[in-house]
C-alpha cells in the first residue's frame, strides 16, 4: 500500500480575478479563547449577494468582451457573424446603463461558498444570501425565472426568483470567506450533458471523434461566443458535472496542468487546444 | 455588408409569407409590425384547448410568433430585456400549430428539429432565427410597445403582443425544405 497523502483536489493556484471593495463596514475581527476570529454582520453577505447578483445581470468581464470584439477583426468571419458581434457588442453598452439587464434569462442564483473555520457570522449564511437575491430581483428590472413545484406534474413562478441553489463549503483552516455568484440561465443549463462511458474512450482517436460528436449535440441555440467547458473524470458524476460548471465560470482557470499522485483536478491545455480547433472546423458558436 | 430585406409583418400572414418565400434561407431581415409573444406554458395550455376541441385562437392565426418571456419594464421604458428563447422546446407544437392555421412565421434563437422543417414544407411555414442574446438593445431600440392579451397569471410567461420596428431576423427554415443548420446537425 502507498503512503498516506491528503491532495487538495482543486489546488488553484493563484486568484487573479479584478475586484472591487464594496465597503469595510460589516466585518471585524474579535478574538476566541486566544484565537483570531473574524466576525461577519449577517448584513454584510446580504450586502454582497444583492451587488454581486446586480453586477452580473448588467455587466461582463472585460475578456469576455474582448472574445466580441476579436469576431469584428477576424478575417474569416461573414458578413452576419460580424453583425451579431456588433450587436452584443451594443447590448452590452446597453445594459451597463443598469436598467435593462444583458439578457431577459437573469437566471437562478448559484452561490458557491468557501468559509474558513476562524470565520463566524451567527446566522444562517444561506438566508442572508437568498434574502440579497430577493432584494436585487426585486429592486432591478430582472426576471423572476423560478417555476416551483406542487405536485408531480404541476409548477407555478415562485414570483421573487426564490429559491437560490447555494452551497457553502466549511473546515478550512483561515478567517476568508469566499464566493462564486453565478446566474444560470435555462437554456445554458440545458447545454449540460453527463456521458457515462469506459476506459475504452480514453485514446486520442475514440476521444477526439467522441467530443467532435457531442459538441454538435450543442446545436446553435446557446448566445454566442460559446464558453465550452469538458470535463472526464473524478470522484463521482455530480463532482463531474459541478466541476464543468466551475470551469465554465472561469473559476478553475489557474489550476496546475499536469496530474499528481493525490488526483489533483488539472487543466491539459494540449487537449484545449485540440478542442478549439475542433469547434472552430464545426463553426458552431460564432 | 448587403442591406437586410424589409419585411412589414402588418401586411397579413399570407402577403408575409408570399415575401419571405422570395428568398432563400440565410437571408438577413429587418422586421417591422406585430409580434405575439408565447412560450413554453403558453404552448402547453393552447395544445390542450386545441385537444379539447377549442379553436386555435385568432392571435396565434393572425401575428408571427416570437418565443420569448421578457425581464421586468424599466420605468418609463416600453419594454424590459426581451431577447428570443430557445426554439427546440416548442418544435413538437409546429406542425399540430400550423394545421391549425398557427404558428406559420416563427421567430426564435437556435437550430430546430427535422419534424420543424419537415412541417414548414407540407405548410407554408417558415422559421426565423433572432440573434440571441442582445436582450438589452432590443428593448432599448426594436420594441416599441408590449400588451399582455392572455393568460396574464403565468407572469413573464403570459402571451403578449409587441409592436417592433428594426428588429433583426434571419431566415432559418423555408417553405421548400431547407434548414440553415441542416449542415451541424450529425
Amino acid at each position: 500500500m502507498a503512503d498516506f497523502i491528503y491532495q487538495e483536489p482543486f489546488p488553484i493556484q493563484q486568484d487573479k480575478t479584478e475586484y472591487r471593495l464594496l465597503t469595510k463596514d460589516y466585518v471585524k475581527v474579535v478574538e476566541c479563547d486566544g484565537r483570531k476570529i473574524l466576525k461577519v454582520d449577517p448584513k454584510g453577505l446580504e450586502l454582497l449577494a444583492k451587488e454581486a447578483y446586480s453586477d452580473v445581470s448588467f455587466y461582463l468581464r472585460a475578456s469576455h468582451l474582448q472574445k466580441l470584439a476579436n469576431i469584428l477583426e477576424d478575417p474569416e468571419a461573414t458578413d452576419n457573424d460580424k453583425f451579431v458581434a456588433y450587436t452584443m457588442l451594443m447590448n452590452q453598452c446597453v445594459a451597463a446603463e443598469g436598467e435593462l439587464p444583458t439578457c431577459q434569462d437573469t437566471g437562478t442564483a448559484i452561490c458557491i461558498g468557501h468559509k474558513g473555520e476562524d470565520v463566524y457570522t451567527g446566522t444562517n449564511d444561506a438566508e442572508c444570501i437568498s434574502r440579497g437575491v430577493y432584494e436585487t430581483y426585486k429592486e432591478r428590472n430582472l426576471r423572476y425565472s423560478q417555476v416551483v413545484p406542487f405536485t408531480m406534474t404541476e409548477e407555478k413562478n415562485s414570483a421573487t426568483n426564490l429559491p437560490a441553489q447555494i452551497d457553502i463549503y466549511a473546515g478550512h483552516p483561515g478567517m476568508e470567506y469566499d464566493f462564486l455568484f453565478i446566474t444560470k440561465g435555462g437554456g445554458s443549463a440545458n447545454k449540460t450533458f453527463l456521458y457515462q462511458q469506459t476506459k475504452a474512450l480514453l485514446n486520442e482517436e475514440s476521444l477526439t471523434k467522441f467530443i467532435k460528436e457531442h459538441i454538435l449535440d450543442l446545436g446553435t441555440s446557446a448566445c454566442p461566443p460559446y464558453h465550452l467547458a469538458i470535463c472526464i473524470g473524478g470522484t463521482s458524476a455530480e463532482m463531474c458535472l459541478s466541476t464543468v460548471k466551475k470551469a465554465s465560470a472561469g473559476y478553475l482557470d489557474e489550476l496546475p496542468t499536469s496530474g499528481n499522485e493525490g488526483g489533483r483536478c488539472f487543466r491539459d491545455l494540449e487537449w484545449e487546444a485540440k478542442v478549439e480547433k475542433i469547434c472552430q472546423e464545426i463553426g458552431l458558436g460564432a | 455588408m448587403s442591406p437586410a430585406v424589409d419585411i412589414d409583418l402588418d401586411e397579413g400572414m399570407d402577403k408575409v409569407r408570399e415575401t419571405l418565400s422570395k428568398y432563400p434561407i440565410k437571408t438577413r431581415l429587418n422586421l417591422k409590425g406585430t409580434l405575439v409573444v408565447a412560450r413554453d406554458i403558453a404552448h402547453a395550455r393552447i395544445k390542450q384547448m386545441l385537444d379539447e376541441g377549442k379553436p386555435m385562437p385568432d392571435y396565434f392565426k393572425n401575428h408571427p410568433v416570437y418565443y420569448a418571456g421578457p425581464a421586468k419594464t424599466p420605468a418609463g421604458m416600453p419594454s424590459g430585456s426581451f431577447g428570443p428563447t430557445t426554439a427546440g422546446r416548442m418544435d413538437s407544437y409546429v406542425d399540430l400549430f400550423q394545421k391549425a392555421g398557427g404558428s406559420m412565421v416563427m421567430v426564435a434563437k437556435g437550430n430546430r428539429s427535422q419534424q420543424v422543417t419537415d412541417a414548414c414544407k407540407n405548410n407554408g411555414g417558415f422559421y426565423l432565427g433572432s440573434i440571441g442574446g442582445p436582450a438589452a438593445i432590443l428593448a432599448k431600440n426594436s420594441i416599441k410597445s408590449v400588451e399582455v392579451v392572455d393568460f396574464e397569471e403565468l407572469g413573464m410567461e403570459a402571451v403578449r403582443k409587441i409592436y417592433v420596428e428594426n428588429f433583426p431576423a434571419f431566415i432559418i427554415v423555408d417553405d421548400k425544405g431547407n434548414d440553415f443548420f441542416a449542415d451541424f446537425a450529425h
